[in-house]
């Protein structure tokens, strides 16, 4: 029962950017996949979601093979993926926004909305409702692109840099929001970030990338508390 | 007088078929060149059926119109998504649809012959007064349509879930697909549908003057102007432009001549392009750094 | 020099081949001189077997004159769609008012054909004028149809308009008592068309000679800086302005020049064929000059040539009605495709299978073999720079210090913006701000999402017009200028992700930055006069510097898109620098950087500094902004909400609550 990558390799043209990675995501775990920029964290999340080809290896969901489908249909089986830069619909409203995440979830309804939950934690949401996405602030579109991402009932949640873009206060909020979403959904969460620090201290397990290779794999406090992590990412000199 | 009534009964014709390039654009920002082909295409398929007289003439027309979606579709996902994978500057899509274009006037001509053939499915004979302008029943039947499909189409994309899935789509198709949505299959459908009333406009078009292979031409350079100049991004954009477009080339070649007629027709396309260059009722796109 | 034209791609100097002895051949003036002389030769075989005006060399002299014109409509056509990116469809419009225009002119006008041809060349580039104004803020499929219309229009008026009947074709009988113009007299010669058995051609000469030009021509402007503000406006017309170009007078340039080429072609079709008939200058016409390019491959110097050959080559064989009979044959009499249909077949094959054109195909083929060879060739001429570099990159380091030292000064801080503000709508975005920078000072800005940094970056660089306010620069006002001008008054920028052209050299990229690219005029380029030849190599020894100063040297021949993320931020900035700025505004450079790369981007900020240049830095990561800066700026909804050294910003109380969330403090 989890989410895996199994020795996928795949890229761009000729170039190719991730060679043969492996990794797993256990329900309701949320683990990390931290490296520098250009190391191919974005397109392994793209991969799995389905927005780039698989070149060879293998993405399977408790087992069945899913390397094949189209992204569309992914969602529709629970794999959603909040892109980088939130890509909300901007002329949508905040509502719509969320309506559309719900598409995904088409076929899967039963049970407590889950959108509920986090509409009575954030009263903003609601507020902000009738509201045109592209006039809300930052840190506001985050908070929809993930509500939107849970309106489409994950049962694996792919996060793609939350973090970019935010000042270091509305960062931790959305941390705060992701580990909320876990509790709640109980969805395994894959989380890439450059914010190294942060990531490692939500995570429990975590991937090291480098240059589209996992260098490093382990308990999260393990992977921070490694020498090379802390040289490399986060910035400590030794 | 005269002229403004005929101007815009010939303003709806256009308007009707200046939809099929306001739908394609808004969720594929393509334009189908091929679109004066299937106006024939849809008219040669009603003419072909016309001699089965178990068919009431409505049905007839929606073999027409069906046949006309289903190769649009089939356009859309060979000759066009192949050719806009790389970002808004590839418009490598334009030139497919063109030598679509060719290819289907070539084939049409070769199979039907050059000359117009009578076509008298869907037909309403007769002219009707209109504020003292005599106007063929034919005429009002399309400019009416016009309306109605337009009305239609917009209360669709505000009310039900597939035009807010239209309205995604063409907004963020990449990010669409991530909400279980396949912006392939939206293309395919609105294409369908749009070729679909370029077909239906050939139909009732060529009730009035015959179907011919070329007939969609002087229509599709109406009523791309007329698209231009209500809006491409705009559904309500083709009554508008439609409106302005015929009544100025109508009004102008009555006063001048025919030729002068269409000129000032294209130069309020320019006209309306320095003005507002996303057209009348357009949204602006922004540019972002 | 052009960004994408992937013939004129030339590796710079590596360290393993510039000891090779220098070779006259690599010289950039002995290569374009033995293009021109094999341009001229080429085009003279063309025409050598219509010397003697036999019988049997009219119809191949008609099919060179078709050639002739279809390339020289192609090659205008290929400056806007090949390197713009405008894909126009209004190229056979033009054409067609270049053929008629002259014919008209001789005959009904009684002009000295010169004169006419001249007339109707300006006749081509003044509705160029007109259309390109028009369509000036369209992209993509509008333009397309503004271009579509504008060729439709035309053809309507040849065909229905009064002096040109349509089955009589021009000139005819009716109205004129002759179907022939009669032949043109030029510097006392008759130029006789490939008419009549036993007359030599002569009008071939100056049509061979004029297309040779044309080819030469635009293989100049496309390596020259003109030709990289194309390019640069093919990738982003934003981009371009920050680099100078004044991209509304470029595009009506260059949509100016392709008209009159496309004009030209008509031209000579009126010289070679004396007769016109209006139903050859259709639609039909307009996409087989797009086809032409496409098919031959657009963006390359040669592809609108090999193309037009190849296109007209094929309409004019019987290759195409013999493969109509085979279907008509051996499918059905009456489901087959004649010629138009079978050249719709052959652009969607074209698409398909040549996405780049038969020029563009092969240039990829033999691209690698040739980079390797010209890594060799080009250092030859480099090794004379590369001995003397040292001493000369610090002439010019000190050259570019000095200008911004006492003679610059004075007595006013470089930037000074006074109570700017920006609203969007109801919306403030930046209300009120202040903000001064001198030269060799670092000003940080700081501040939570939203709170207006990259606004306020924006409108110092032009890109959007400040509401209220005014901005000073250097001691002279720049409030409100284009973002052109804002640049080539000094002020170079970066963005928040590095704006490059990626399928160009690193080298190339940096020579793109010099404000060559948009201040060449379009005759010097066309030219190319030896003043250009002098300054190409200065532009080059400096970009070497550049290179050097930012640490890519090695990189130089590698494509910017190879490059790794915070190698791009540093070829970014080497861009900027090229532009000679006094002021740099960067944009977040440290987004997306690693914790080692960012450290590496500090020192080099602090080296431009020790250099003179003033630097704006919008940045988030307080650790650099902290070890660089010397004053810092943090806003918060569009208001300065504290400024001073980093230790006073960053322990501010309400930075601290508003943005920061809490103190800094070392890692653990």
């Amino acid at each position: 029962m989890s989410l895996e990558v199994d020795r996928l390799e795949c890229g761009y043209d000729r170039a190719p950017i991730l060679h043969g990675v492996s990794l797993q995501v256990g329900p309701g775990e949320l683990v990390a996949v931290v490296g520098s920029n250009g190391a191919g964290k974005t397109t392994l999340v793209r991969t799995i979601a389905g927005l780039l080809t698989v070149r060879s290896g293998d993405l399977r969901v408790d087992g069945s093979s899913f390397a094949r489908t189209s992204a569309a249909r992914r969602a529709r089986t629970g794999i959603v993926m909040v892109p980088e830069g939130r890509r909300l619909f901007p002329q949508l409203t905040v509502g719509e926004n969320i309506e559309m995440g719900r598409r995904a979830a088409r076929g899967r309804t039963g049970g407590e909305d889950p959108v509920t939950a986090l509409l009575e934690a954030f009263p903003i949401l609601t507020e902000r409702w009738d509201q045109q996405a592209n006039l809300l602030s930052g840190g506001e579109q985050q908070m929809v692109a993930l509500t939107r991402a849970v309106a489409a009932r994950p049962r694996y949640l792919l996060l793609d840099e939350p973090s970019l873009g935010l000042s270091p206060l509305k960062t931790l909020e959305v941390f705060r929001l992701i580990e909320m979403i876990r509790e709640r959904t109980g969805a395994g969460i894959l989380l890439v970030e450059q914010m190294a620090d942060q990531a490692l201290q939500a995570a429990d397990r975590a991937y090291v990338l480098e240059l589209g290779r996992v260098s490093m794999e382990g308990e999260a406090a393990e992977v921070r508390a490694s020498d090379e992590v802390r040289r490399a990412y986060l910035g400590v000199a030794g | 007088m005269d002229a403004l009534v005929l101007g815009l009964v010939l303003g709806g014709l256009y308007a009707l078929l200046a939809q099929s390039f306001v739908l394609t654009f808004i969720t594929t920002k393509t334009l189908n060149f091929a679109v004066g082909e299937f106006v024939a295409l849809g008219a040669f398929v009603v003419l072909a059926v016309a001699g089965w007289s178990w068919l009431p003439d409505v049905a007839k027309v929606a073999v027409g119109v069906l046949v006309a979606a289903v190769v649009g579709a089939a356009a859309y996902r060979f000759l066009v998504l192949p050719f806009m994978t790389e970002g808004e500057h590839d418009v490598r899509w334009l030139l497919s649809t063109v030598a679509l274009s060719f290819v289907m006037l070539n084939l049409i001509t070769n199979v039907e012959g050059p000359s117009p053939q009578r076509s008298e499915t869907a037909r309403l004979s007769g002219a009707v007064d209109v504020l003292g302008a005599g106007v063929s029943k034919q005429q009002l039947l399309i400019a009416a349509l016009a309306v109605v499909v337009t009305v239609l189409l917009v209360v669709a994309s505000k009310k039900t879930s597939a035009g807010l899935v239209m309205r995604a789509v063409s907004q963020d198709p990449e990010t669409t697909s991530l909400m279980g949505v396949s912006p392939r299959l939206v293309g395919m459908v609105t294409y369908a549908v749009a070729m679909g009333i370029a077909a239906l406009t050939g139909t009732l078009y060529a009730a009035t003057v015959g179907a011919s292979p070329v007939m969609g031409a002087p229509l599709l350079v109406a009523s791309i102007a007329v698209a231009v100049v209500g809006g491409l991004s705009s559904l309500w954009g083709p009554l508008l432009g439609g409106a302005l477009y015929g009544v100025l080339s109508e009004v102008t070649s009555y006063e001048f001549g025919a030729i002068w007629g269409e000129t000032a027709g294209l130069l309020l396309v320019i006209v309306v392009l320095v003005w507002r260059p996303q057209g009348l009722l357009g949204r602006r796109t922004e540019v972002k750094l | 020099m052009s960004l994408l034209d992937q013939e004129s791609r030339s590796a710079p100097p590596t360290k393993e081949s510039s000891r090779r002895p220098s070779r006259w051949a690599s010289r950039p003036w002995v290569r374009d001189a033995l293009f021109a002389v094999a341009a001229l030769v080429v085009a003279f075989l063309a025409i050598l077997p219509g010397r003697d005006g036999a019988g049997p060399s009219i119809s191949l002299m008609q099919l060179v004159a078709s050639m002739a014109a279809m390339t020289v409509a192609a090659v205008g056509l290929n400056l806007l769609m090949g390197y713009a990116k405008l894909v126009s469809l209004g190229q056979g419009g033009f054409y067609a008012i270049g053929a008629y225009a002259t014919a008209w002119l001789v005959l009904d006008g009684g002009w000295p054909p010169l004169l006419a041809i001249a007339g109707a060349l300006a006749l081509c580039g003044a509705v160029g004028a007109v259309v390109a104004v028009a369509s000036m803020q369209l992209r993509g499929p509008q333009f397309s149809v503004i271009t579509l219309v504008l060729a439709i229009l035309v053809e309507r008026i040849l065909n229905e308009g009064a002096p040109f009947g349509r089955l009589a074709g021009y000139p005819n009988h009716a109205q004129h008592g002759t179907t022939a113009l009669p032949p043109i007299e030029i510097l006392g010669s008759t130029l006789e068309p490939p008419m009549i058995a036993n007359t030599v051609a002569t009008v071939m000469v100056p049509v061979v000679v004029v297309t040779a030009l044309v080819v030469i021509a635009s293989r100049n402007i496309a390596r020259s800086p003109w030709g990289s503000s194309l390019s640069a406006i093919g990738e982003s017309e934003m981009l371009a302005s920050h680099l100078g170009v004044d991209v509304f007078r470029r595009k009506i340039s260059v949509f100016v020049l392709a008209s009159v080429f496309g004009g030209l072609g008509g031209v000579i079709t009126t010289l070679s064929f004396a007769h016109l008939q209006p139903e050859t200058f259709d639609i039909f016409l307009t996409i087989t000059i797009v086809l032409a390019v496409v098919f031959g491959g657009s963006g390359t110097v040669l592809g609108p040539l090999v193309g037009a050959v190849g296109i007209v080559w094929l309409e004019q064989s019987d290759i195409l009605a013999q493969l109509g009979d085979l279907q008509q044959e051996y499918i059905s009499p009456q489901w087959y495709l004649s010629t138009p249909g079978l050249v719709g077949v052959l652009f969607v094959l074209t698409l398909f299978l040549m996405p780049r054109g038969i020029v563009g195909t092969l240039g990829g083929l033999v691209v690698g073999r040739r980079q390797r060879a010209e890594v060799a060739e080009d250092d030859g001429a480099g090794l004379q720079g590369t001995a003397g570099l040292p001493a000369e990159a610090d002439a010019v380091s000190d050259a570019a210090v000095d200008g911004h030292s006492p003679a610059g000064r004075t007595g006013e801080p470089l930037l000074v913006m006074s109570g700017v503000g920006k609203n969007f709508g109801g919306l403030k975005a930046v209300a009120d701000m202040d903000l001064t920078v001198d030269r060799g000072e670092i000003h940080a800005v700081i501040g939570p999402n939203g709170a207006g940094k990259s606004t306020l970056a924006n409108l110092l660089t032009g890109v959007y017009r400040p509401s209220s306010g005014t901005v000073r620069f250097a001691g002279r006002a720049i409030t409100a200028l284009a973002p052109h001008k804002v640049a080539r008054a000094g002020v170079a920028r970066t963005f928040q992700t590095p704006q490059l052209f990626h399928d160009a050299t690193v080298l190339d990229n940096v020579l793109a930055g010099f404000p060559d690219t948009g201040r060449t005029p379009l005759w010097a380029a066309a030219l190319k006069p030896p003043s250009r030849y002098r300054r190409d190599a200065e532009m080059r020894a400096e970009a070497e510097r550049l290179l050097h100063l930012v640490g890519l040297t090695e990189f130089a021949g590698l494509r910017a898109g190879e490059l790794p993320y915070g190698k791009q931020r540093a070829l970014e900035i080497a861009r900027a620098l090229a532009s000679q700025p006094e002021l740099v505004v960067l944009d977040e450079p440290a987004a997306g950087l690693l914790a080692t790369e960012t450290a590496g981007l500090g020192d080099l900020l602090i080296s431009l500094r020790t250099h003179g240049y003033a630097l704006i830095v919008v940045e988030h990561h307080m650790d650099l902004v902290a070890r660089i800066a010397d004053q810092v700026t943090c806003m918060d909804q569009g208001r300065l909400l504290s400024r001073g050294t980093p230790q006073q910003v960053l322990s501010d109380e309400a930075v601290v609550s508003a943005y920061l969330g809490k103190p800094m403090e070392e890692h653990p």
